[in-house]
């Protein structure tokens, strides 16, 4: 029998759970060896304190200024919007916050109940909790500055209101872990947050267009969201306010009444985590199909499109085509960047209108068309300078194989010309439909400027590959970046060529016309080739000195 | 006199101050089953990763089918087929992607990569599954798979690195079967494993690596008469089994003393 005198109680296990977070974050600062890494951290860090601050500093000052006018009816627009930061904080916060598997503290001897308490205590230590109930805190504040009677009545509504919250956060973070278990519910899920941020670019031109309609009555939005959480907790206060003591108690019942609701939940999910639940992906194999079949089914058009490469280049390609086509976020990057040109257009011609208006000079339109491919154009290669990003473990493939890293590198920028020449057909279209065809020279001018940018970003983004690499998952939104230094180097040489190209463009343009433009970006396409061959000759050798590098960015 | 499929000389592979390789000079014929052993962070990863081109050494000379390993970097690496420590597969491929990937990239044409990966998926009862990608397949699959990978070239050396772990009895038996045909056809195989029933097996040549340095080398049989012959066998664990010492025996009297292990009294709040 083991000799443990007696278990540990639910306050020691929440203390160490606590320390169980704080050294996860600790070492994960340890293991950042470059300053870089740490700085962006403490950027990044910064920035979000101060980003919490000041919108408590609003909420306090809003709950203060709504309490004071006696305008207790519009309080439960604060409790939305702590309401929903809450729960959708967690993913803009993503790249900042804690990555541990909970449920590995079952191996434990936790009971039940002390898991469920545990979880809660975990949830409630996460970033993005502490940044609402720091909210929550200052909509108190605010409105206790205001109306000191009313602190008690607010300070019950609040603590309600926030552990609600807690346990609402840890329902919803439990039941997405089950449901993004299938990597295809979790790629699903991403490309909805991608959807869903493309089509808040739009949210202006719909607003302008519908607004009037739309929020003609957006005052009456409230009742309708009375029944819900943050609309009771508003209406609580309001009660209080208003010396309404049973409706205060009803409405506080209500809220803790969804928070009971969502811990029944939460628990129903913790318990089958607790008797061992299995969230692998894996089945059982499903019936024998022929092995001929396994050639047939062969992704005809994409090997197609590599058949007329040597060997190893054209698998390199083709396998990049393949995972262009699995992987939800570089698929959304084939569709995202003609749509965000659109809004571009559209935003560009309205200023341009609104300037013609006022009778300013009007923005050149001829540029438009350039600038816009452009746009796309370091959108789509971007990505080239983490190209072994979601390779992962398959980098030992390239080691062991007779391969150079030169025919490696070209199979992968190959795939991205591809791309490239697909986006800027999309888009060039769908620009010609929008903002009128571009003169014959203006095409050969941007086309010449597409060819010495995309070589530069390729030779560039060749070397940080090389020596920065860091591996990136399918499917996921969480610690999707590259490294620090990639993306300064990235910043820097998008600044760079942008005042190069435009640079070309202005003083070709005026001076000797858009062919001058079309034959000096033809000269700086030819050095660029040049420059391109030279590195890329260089990355065998350089992508042999860096194996280790690679393997253990890429692996771990 | 064939040429050795593997020589080493002086080998070693520094990380910082920890020398995980010291002065290795490992000789392995052709056609040999080598079984490659050592404990816990004696360096055999180390020692394969830099056989196949993964880790380069700090010091020392790598012969493989008597060419330079660094002067003829491609020329080996077109000659041996790898199962790496972490499989190396592209986990968005498909089983069948993945191998024609991997035929392609050793320089086979189309045609060829494509038969000999639905041969192979067939062997290795992965074909059932033609739509699911790799990273959908269970660890057992995965290790099938990588060794698929490993052979489609057809390999004058194959570098196994615990190729049994995951992988259920029937398949292992396959495996094993198909790796004992190879080697009597000519192919080498350095494998690593620790489990020590199945290298003694399979295994002709065994070499021991201990804290970096190669500690045993050579045939069973030489190694049980180096056992019995030094005084190690006077230890407690020198215990004979019929007339031969096990291959957990000699391992266990060559590095188990030098281990550095606390004797089982001091743990006595254990028992």
């Amino acid at each position: 029998m083991a000799d443990v005198v007696r278990p540990p109680g639910l306050a020691s296990q929440v203390f160490l759970i606590a320390r169980l977070r704080w050294a996860i974050f600790r070492n994960r600062l340890r293991q950042r060896n470059a300053v870089l890494e740490l700085i962006g951290l403490i950027i990044s860090g910064g920035l979000s304190a101060a980003f919490i601050l000041g919108i408590g500093t609003g909420v306090a000052g809003g709950a203060y200024y709504l309490a004071a006018k006696s305008r207790f009816d519009l309080l439960a627009y604060l409790f939305w919007g702590i309401f929903l930061a809450w729960h959708l904080f967690p993913v803009m916060m993503s790249s900042f916050t804690i990555q541990f598997d909970f449920r590995s503290l079952l191996r434990f001897p936790l009971t039940l109940r002390a898991f469920y308490i545990l979880s809660l205590a975990y949830g409630l230590a996460d970033p993005a909790a502490l940044g609402s109930l720091l909210w929550c805190l200052c909509l108190l504040g605010g409105v206790a500055f205001a109306r000191p009677g009313l602190f008690p009545a607010a300070l019950l509504v609040v603590a309600v209101f926030a552990a609600m919250n807690v346990v609402l956060d840890r329902m919803i973070g439990a039941w997405l872990e089950r449901l993004l278990a299938r990597r295809r519910a979790r790629e699903a899920l991403v490309a909805l947050f991608i959807l869903m941020m493309v089509g808040l670019q739009f949210s202006g031109m719909i607003g302008e267009r519908f607004g009037p309609r739309l929020f003609s009555g957006r005052f009456n939005l409230l009742s309708y969201l009375r029944p819900l959480p943050p609309g009771l907790a508003g209406a609580g206060l309001e009660a209080a306010a208003g010396s309404d003591p049973a409706m205060l108690f009803s409405a506080t019942a209500g809220v803790a009444g969804y928070g009971v609701l969502f811990g029944y939940f939460l628990w129903r999910r913790l318990r089958a985590q607790y008797r061992g639940e299995d969230l692998s992906e894996s089945r059982a194999p499903s019936k024998p199909a022929p092995a001929a079949q396994q050639v047939a089914g062969e992704a005809a058009a994409i090997s197609a499109l590599a058949a007329w490469l040597p060997g190893p280049v054209a698998a390199m390609a083709g396998k990049e085509l393949h995972y262009l086509l699995r992987n939800t976020i570089t698929l959304m990057n084939l569709f995202v960047p003609p749509l965000i040109s659109v809004f571009l257009a559209y935003q560009v011609g309205h200023i341009s209108r609104l300037a013609a208006r006022s009778a300013h000079t009007a923005m050149p339109s001829e540029f438009l068309f350039p600038g816009l491919i452009g746009y796309i154009l370091l959108i789509v290669t971007a990505p080239a300078y983490n190209c072994f990003a979601y390779d992962g473990r398959g980098i030992q493939t390239y080691l062991v194989a007779p391969v150079r890293f030169s025919e490696i590198l070209l199979g992968k920028n190959l795939a991205t010309g591809l791309v490239l020449c697909f986006e800027a057909l999309v888009t060039g279209t769908l620009l010609s439909f929008l903002i009128g065809r571009p003169p014959f020279a203006m095409l050969m001018a941007t086309l010449g400027g597409v060819v010495f940018v995309a070589l530069m970003q390729l030779t560039v983004g060749n070397l940080t590959s090389l020596y920065y690499p860091r591996r990136l998952e399918f499917g996921q939104l969480r610690n999707q970046r590259a490294s620090g230094i990639t993306v300064l180097i990235l910043l820097g040489m998008q600044i760079g060529l942008i005042l190069v190209v435009s640079g070309v463009f202005l003083v070709t343009r005026w001076l000797a016309g858009l062919w001058a433009t079309f034959g000096l970006f033809l000269m700086l396409s030819v050095g660029a080739a040049a420059i391109y061959r030279a590195i890329l000759e260089k990355c065998s050798a350089i992508g042999l000195a860096q194996r280790e590098v690679l393997t253990e960015k890429l692996i771990r | 006199m064939n040429t050795p499929a593997i020589v080493t000389e002086k080998l070693s592979r520094r990380f910082g101050d920890l020398v995980a390789v010291d002065q290795m000079d490992l000789a392995v014929e052709g056609g040999q089953f080598f079984g490659f052993l050592g404990p816990n962070g004696a360096g055999k990863s180390t020692t394969i990763k830099m056989l196949t081109g993964l880790l380069a050494p700090s010091s020392g000379r790598m012969r493989l089918l008597g060419l330079d390993f660094e002067r003829n970097l491609l020329d080996v690496k077109r000659q041996i087929g790898v199962v790496p420590e972490g499989l190396g597969l592209l986990e968005r491929l498909t089983g069948a992607e993945f191998l024609r990937f991997t035929a392609q990239m050793y320089g086979l044409d189309r045609r060829t990569a494509s038969q000999r990966a639905a041969e192979l998926l067939d062997f290795m009862q992965l074909a059932d599954r033609p739509k699911s990608v790799i990273a959908d397949y269970s660890h057992g699959m995965q290790k099938k798979l990588a060794l698929a990978a490993a052979v489609i070239h057809g390999p004058k050396i194959l570098f196994l690195d615990e190729p049994f772990e995951g992988v259920d009895a029937l398949a292992a038996g396959a495996l094993k079967a198909m790796l004992q045909r190879m080697t009597a056809r000519g192919v080498t195989i350095f494998l690593t494993s620790h489990v020590l029933e199945i290298v003694e097996r399979l295994c002709s040549h065994v070499a021991i690596i201990h804290k970096g340095r190669l500690v045993a080398q050579g045939s069973l049989e030489e190694l049980r008469a180096g056992v019995a012959a030094s005084s190690a066998l006077a230890g407690p664990h020198a215990r004979v089994d019929g007339d031969k010492l096990t291959l957990e025996q000699i391992f266990v009297s060559i590095v188990g003393e030098e281990g550095g292990r606390r004797p089982m009294e001091e743990l006595s709040w254990l028992m």
